[in-house]
């Protein structure tokens, strides 16, 4: 009785045990291929890991030097804006990625914005959405006791420091939930793509009558502000607005 | 020892006839390389000394015509007050060969200062006579090869067919940047004093390379169509064409000077003894020749620069084990004939750390038939300028192979250099005594390399917040701490009047003493009955009214009592009990009558205070 439970049990164990072996090993092999300068190997084989043993932003640092490596720029940059995504402070991933940017024939000027904006840019991508939550919750229960040695306190100054603790602790609080929510929507918006073909020309309307606005060329990072069809509107760093054809672009 | 000596003995002889060399005596045979059959020719031997006994050799196949005439000339320079003087003899044959075909005259022997010396041997190639000149005009002497025989030519008489430029090829299938050898050859039956280029070809296509001419230009017989041509190299040109395909050597114009006996015209008497002579100039056309190229083999070597011919290259390095700031040169030689100008000095990669120079190159080309042969000497000078183990590179050279028809790549070896610290530390050349800090060189830019470790796949967290598990995060905590303040805050308010919990407690303590009492006076134990019955009360009315210990008398209690409003009778009668419970535990009342209506009296009383005194 208890064998005919265990077994597929015991099974099922080793089928997960060895599928993740296989895929260390697969791994193993690519890295193998991208060292003796097989890139194109590589890259197919790091393309079917991520595909079939699932993603992490070294498989797409890895396969972006590959694509690098064998002078594949826009889908070299995708990777690495791929892995940037899901870890933000990967250095060497933002390190390649303005190496391969060097090659991008736009040069976009970005509009400034606010450098308090930047830095809470920055701030919020040091670490992940659920870092932020268990810290904004951490700050809450603080905020929590202080109000609890407000109510209680018997001297008045305690009362009054334990007053402004409190008060800062929950504004905090709030801060860090924003920014849990904020990172997660980074993590799960798809509105950014990378352009793939050599040189794709930006339309004023989704249609190829429409008339010429600018050119683009392979590797520049467009924002998706809505599709339509087989187009798809982009916007510039500089704020340019165009239509594009969606097969020209792969979002990161 | 044995080999040393010979060595040396070796070096001796050869200075000692270097030595002898500079004295200088040379004693050459002269003649013309060809000449025509019954025609006089001159050989000539010469020697810068005065000799004595010259020993002809025997010549066979020639006839002696006339000689040997003796020649003496002699000249002396003054030259900053140093007088040297040259001597030179001539000795002179006439000879007129026998019979046609190749032949050799061997050296002669001269005697000087009790020396023998010993000319050169010459090689004679006499052509048959001419079929149609006549042979009163051939039997005339001219002078050793200088002109031609056809001396008294008319104007009329120079056509095409006795003088021609031909242009000779070296080849006429090359390929690409292979020397060819262009020769522009005068042939003439006429006497031609002067020829001169008039309209060169401009070589189109081709880089070309003239090849100097001697001054002295001496006529050859040469028979073409069974015609004895006087001829003569005018102009030689090595040419590497430059591209592939069918390369055409335009037309070349040379302008002839012809010296034209005007016998006809003048009739003097002393026509016969001063011959008149007039000069007319002739344009003569070389034809145009085409030359096919055939382009080089693909598969060139990456290090191929255009070079083609056959070359060797010989590296060396003055010392592979240095101290810094101690040179090395590097030295390449590269040996051969073929399209030398092109060779691109080879750029060799030395280590960061060493100061390099410009490579010196010396160029020791000479341009021969064949092309340009020579060598070309590269030499690389480098300082170390720190110490270690380095490595200087291979580097390649590659030309294209006439005669194989391969790419050859030559390759410098690897040199590996030991540089040691040397004196003075790294910068001993600087003559400032404070080290020089450099900054980190950045060589190159690279993206970083694949990450091997540490590789966790699917490793991407989903985000909760905003989730149920998130907002219950928060809820929690919140909830626990509303049910806490709740509980907190009655328990505040109870806290914040001391004194009300002690009258309560007042009752409770109250009716547990009581009850013991009541229990004392089951078992009908007196004494200790009254005193816990006291006790009680005393205990009562001081937590009930809130009196510390030290003060509890029963003047307090009145006075709390009536400060109170509590009626004056129950004063009394707690007078009563404690007086009676104080009397009886120094006289026992053995009545139990009386201690049961002392007990249910005590509870009245306390009864009594607790419904007067409510909070």
């Amino acid at each position: 009785m208890m064998n005919r439970i265990i077994t597929p049990l015991l099974c099922l164990l080793l089928l997960f045990g060895s599928s993740s072996i296989n895929a260390i090993d697969r791994v193993k092999e690519a890295n193998d291929l991208y060292a003796q300068a097989e890139y194109k190997m590589a890259i197919k084989e790091y393309e079917e890991i991520l595909v079939k043993e699932g993603v992490s932003p070294q498989i797409y640092y890895n396969l972006g030097n590959a694509y690098y490596k064998s002078n594949e720029i826009g889908r070299a940059i995708l990777n690495y804006e791929r892995a940037l995504k899901i870890d933000p402070m990967m250095e060497d991933a933002s390190y390649n990625l303005t190496i391969a940017q060097t090659k991008v024939v736009d040069n976009i000027i970005k509009i400034p914005t606010f450098f308090l904006f930047e830095w809470f840019k920055i701030l919020i991508k040091l670490i992940g959405s659920n870092a932020w939550l268990y810290i904004s919750v951490f700050l809450f229960i603080l905020c929590l006791l202080f109000v609890f040695l407000f109510i209680f306190a018997s001297s008045r100054r305690l009362r009054i420091v334990s007053f402004y603790i409190w008060m800062v602790f929950l504004v905090f609080s709030i801060l860090t939930l924003v920014f849990s929510n904020v990172r997660k929507s980074q993590i799960e918006k798809h509105n950014e793509a990378i352009v793939m073909s050599g040189v794709i020309t930006a339309k004023s309307s989704p249609d190829k009558s429409g008339t010429n606005l600018f050119q683009l060329h392979e590797g520049t990072k467009v924002e998706i502000k809505s599709s339509l069809g087989n187009w798809i509107e982009i916007e510039l760093g500089n704020g340019s607005v165009g239509w594009v054809e969606k097969v020209h672009t792969e979002r990161i | 020892m044995k080999r040393k000596i010979f060595l040396f003995s070796l070096l001796i002889s050869v200075h000692a006839f270097s030595l002898f060399g500079a004295d200088a005596v040379k004693f050459n045979a002269m003649s013309p390389s060809t000449v025509v059959l019954d025609k006089p020719f001159q050989l000539v031997y010469s020697v810068n000394a005065s000799g004595r006994d010259l020993r002809a050799p025997e010549l066979n196949n020639f006839d002696i015509l006339a000689g040997p005439f003796e020649s003496h000339s002699q000249s002396i320079q003054m030259v900053n007050g140093k007088t040297s003087s040259s001597v030179s003899v001539s000795y002179t044959y006439t000879l007129q060969a026998q019979k046609v075909g190749t032949f050799t005259i061997p050296p002669a022997s001269i005697m000087v200062e009790g020396q023998k010396y010993v000319s050169n041997g010459l090689s004679i190639k006499v052509l048959p006579s001419d079929n149609n000149t006549s042979k009163s005009q051939s039997s005339n002497p001219s002078s050793s090869g200088g002109t031609t025989n056809q001396s008294g030519a008319h104007a009329n008489n120079i056509s095409s067919e006795n003088l021609f430029i031909k242009a000779n090829v070296s080849k006429t299938n090359v390929y690409e940047q292979e020397a060819i050898l262009v020769t522009y050859k005068l042939y003439t039956l006429v006497d031609v004093v002067q020829c001169a280029n008039k309209k060169m070809p401009d070589f189109n296509g081709f880089l070309k390379q003239d090849i100097e001419q001697s001054q002295n230009k001496q006529f050859s017989y040469e028979s073409v169509n069974g015609k004895n041509y006087g001829s003569v190299v005018l102009y030689q040109v090595v040419l590497y064409p430059q591209h592939a395909g069918v390369l055409e050597i335009s037309k070349a114009t040379f302008e002839a000077l012809i010296r034209i006996q005007n016998r006809a015209n003048v009739r003097s008497i002393f026509d016969d003894f001063f011959e008149s002579y007039s000069n007319v100039t002739r344009n003569v056309v070389a034809p145009s020749v085409r030359i096919n190229v055939i382009p080089l083999p693909a598969s060139k070597p990456i290090s191929f620069n255009g070079t083609v011919g056959h070359f060797t290259m010989s590296p060396s390095i003055s010392a592979d084990k240095v101290k810094t700031n101690d040179a090395i040169t590097l030295k390449l030689n590269i040996a051969g004939t073929g399209n030398m100008k092109l060779i691109k000095t080879p750029q060799l990669k030395f280590p960061d750390g060493f100061e390099t120079y410009d490579p010196k190159v010396t160029n020791n080309f000479k341009t021969t038939p064949n092309g340009v042969s020579g060598s070309k000497v590269i030499e690389y000078m480098v300082i170390p300028r720190h110490a270690g183990d380095f490595e200087i590179p291979s580097t390649e050279f590659s030309y294209f192979d006439i005669q194989d028809k391969a790419y050859k790549v030559l390759r410098t070896p690897t040199y590996k250099i030991r540089v040691d610290k040397g004196e003075g530390g790294e910068n001993a050349t600087v003559v400032s005594n404070y080290t020089n800090k450099e900054d980190v060189k950045q060589l190159g830019r690279d993206i970083r390399y694949i990450l091997v470790d540490d590789i966790q796949l699917d490793n991407s967290e989903s985000p909760m917040v905003g989730s149920f598990l998130s907002w219950m995060l928060y809820l929690i905590p919140l909830m626990v701490s509303i049910v806490l303040f709740v509980f907190f805050k009655k328990q505040v308010r109870e806290n914040s009047d001391m004194v009300l919990v002690r009258n309560r407690k007042a009752n409770k303590i109250a009716q547990k003493r009581l009850k013991v009492a009541s229990k004392l006076l089951e078992e009908g134990k007196m004494d200790v009955f009254y005193e816990e019955v006291l006790k009680a009360l005393w205990a009562y009315l001081r937590d009930k009214l809130s009196i510390s210990q030290s003060n509890l008398t029963k003047e307090q209690v009145q006075n709390v009592l009536s400060e109170k409003a509590v009626d004056a009778s129950v004063y009394s009668r707690i007078v009563e009990v404690l007086n009676t419970c104080e009397f009886a535990r120094y006289a026992p009342i053995s009545d139990a009558k009386n201690m049961e209506n002392l007990y249910k009296e005590t509870i009245q009383v306390i009864s009594d205070i607790e419904n007067s005194i409510k909070n």
